[in-house]
């Protein structure tokens, strides 16, 4: 099993779904429209990744950023919850 | 009569004794809400800052409930907002509002002034000069005791096992102040208000960053107008301390002893002469706070307030030399408490990691 690792970025207009190998690597990425659902658009974007994604990927990990990080945290049980400024400056600050 | 005053912060506890044994009935002015706000809004000029605006809401609000007279500050200094009270008083009159704002102006600018408005306050009570005296000397113990608990609350609040402990330990001692009735029972209240606070369960083992709140002096001393900032640092685990107290009066703060030299400290940055509002203040303190090794400083400022958009203009060459993280807030009746948190949590975590690694880099040199 691969292990994989899932970041959700949950905003008024877009939602966001990445899932990321073990070294950093992308494995999938979603763009989807929030249109007011948070909890459904989320739902649907997990759902079409482990269509996509195959079988032998297992979620090692999951953050959560966004107006809605903290409803959908709770939602997917994410170890992480960071504004999207951190988030932003932490990504951007690991690019090599 | 019926008498009402300003809201600033927890002050209006002190205001109200005062109001009531100076023999009158006093309107406590309610807590700033958005309804306050809405109302200031639709009667303000539009570029009117946030304190003016809230301040009509309040005077709006008061005027309903019946105030025929509200007390208020003046002053040539230390910007335009000594001068709002005139304003507010034609827009009060305007609207067919018969409350009167009667502005207390500083007695080193006019003593007489101060004197006579004073006399018609106790006169109209009706209580003699040796009561208005004892009266006035009651209020200040207050006003100083609420403001030393109010920082106490924040020094305990990030240790706090339990959100909201704190703030409700807070009103509980507050509660305390209010029903005393003399400077004794004022002192022995305080002192119990200390032992509540201190009695809330805390986590001594957390080591929560220390942020400095510096800025315009209405949205840093009242609550409502700045989202609740320090109670939302607070429940993030941060210390936060104020350098404007109503009373201008600590023990603790060595910042207060270096009051007088403020211009002293902020020369290198502001030659000329004081920027007005608390601009100086804004830069005289970031330094302090720095020195006294505060881990960041958060400004705030109404939106359009000119001095702390020059002291903001500023602050970029302060941080850089004394390496403390500024971060400016501007505050108008359109900010939104979710950009405020957001904004706050960006900066918390840029400051933990910022002391993660000033930590990892002197315990390298140790090592060595």
């Amino acid at each position: 099993m691969k292990k994989g690792y899932l970041g959700v970025d949950v905003g008024s207009v877009s939602t966001n779904l990445v899932v990321l190998d073990e070294n950093g690597g992308l494995l999938i990425k979603k763009y989807l429209r929030t249109n007011g659902k948070p909890i459904q658009t989320v739902q649907e974007g997990l759902y079409e990744i482990g269509q996509e994604i195959g079988q032998d990927i297992e979620i090692a990990g999951a953050g959560t950023t966004g107006s809605a990080r903290y409803l959908i945290s709770l939602i997917i049980g994410a170890d992480i919850v960071k504004n999207e400024i951190t988030a932003h400056a932490i990504a951007a600050s690991s690019i090599d | 009569m019926k008498v009402s005053f300003p809201h600033m912060g927890y002050s209006y506890l002190a205001f109200k004794w005062m109001v009531e044994h100076a023999g009158h009935e006093c309107i406590i002015p309610p807590e700033p809400s958005k309804r306050t706000l809405d109302l200031g809004v639709r009667y303000s000029p539009e570029f009117a800052c946030i304190p003016f605006k809230m301040l009509m809401g309040t005077y709006l609000e008061v005027a309903e409930m019946g105030a025929e007279m509200i007390i208020t500050s003046g002053s040539n200094g230390p910007c335009r907002a000594g001068l709002y009270w005139v304003m507010h008083q034609y827009l009060l009159e305007e609207l067919g509002q018969s409350v009167k704002i009667v502005a207390l102006e500083p007695p080193l600018c006019d003593l007489k002034d101060f004197i006579s408005k004073l006399r018609m306050i106790r006169k109209t009570g009706g209580i003699s000069t040796k009561q208005m005296i004892r009266v006035l000397q009651v209020t200040w113990e207050k006003v100083k005791s609420t403001d030393e608990i109010e920082k106490h609350s924040n020094e305990v609040r990030p240790y706090e096992v339990q959100r909201g402990d704190t703030t409700r330990a807070l009103w509980q001692a507050l509660d305390l102040i209010d029903a005393a009735n003399s400077i004794d029972e004022v002192r022995l209240a305080y002192r119990e208000g200390l032992k509540v606070l201190d009695d809330v369960p805390q986590d001594s083992s957390r080591n929560p960053l220390k942020v400095g709140i510096i800025g315009e002096i209405y949205v840093v001393l009242e609550p409502s107008a700045n989202h609740y900032i320090q109670i939302m640092l607070g429940e993030m685990g941060v210390q936060t301390d104020r350098s404007i107290y109503l009373s201008g009066y600590t023990k603790k703060t060595t910042i207060y002893d270096l009051e007088g030299d403020l211009y002293t400290v902020a020369r290198p940055y502001l030659n000329e002469a004081p920027i007005g509002g608390h601009g100086a203040n804004s830069i005289a303190e970031t330094i302090l706070y720095a020195r006294h090794g505060f881990d960041g400083v958060v400004q705030l400022a109404p939106f359009s307030c000119i001095p702390e958009i020059v002291a903001k203009s500023i602050l970029p060459s302060v941080s850089r030399d004394h390496d403390i993280p500024v971060l400016t807030l501007f505050i108008d009746e359109q900010t939104g408490k979710a950009g405020v948190q957001t904004r706050l949590e960006a900066f918390v975590d840029l400051m933990e990691r910022r002391r993660e690694v000033n930590q990892t880099k002197s315990t390298r040199r140790l090592v060595i």
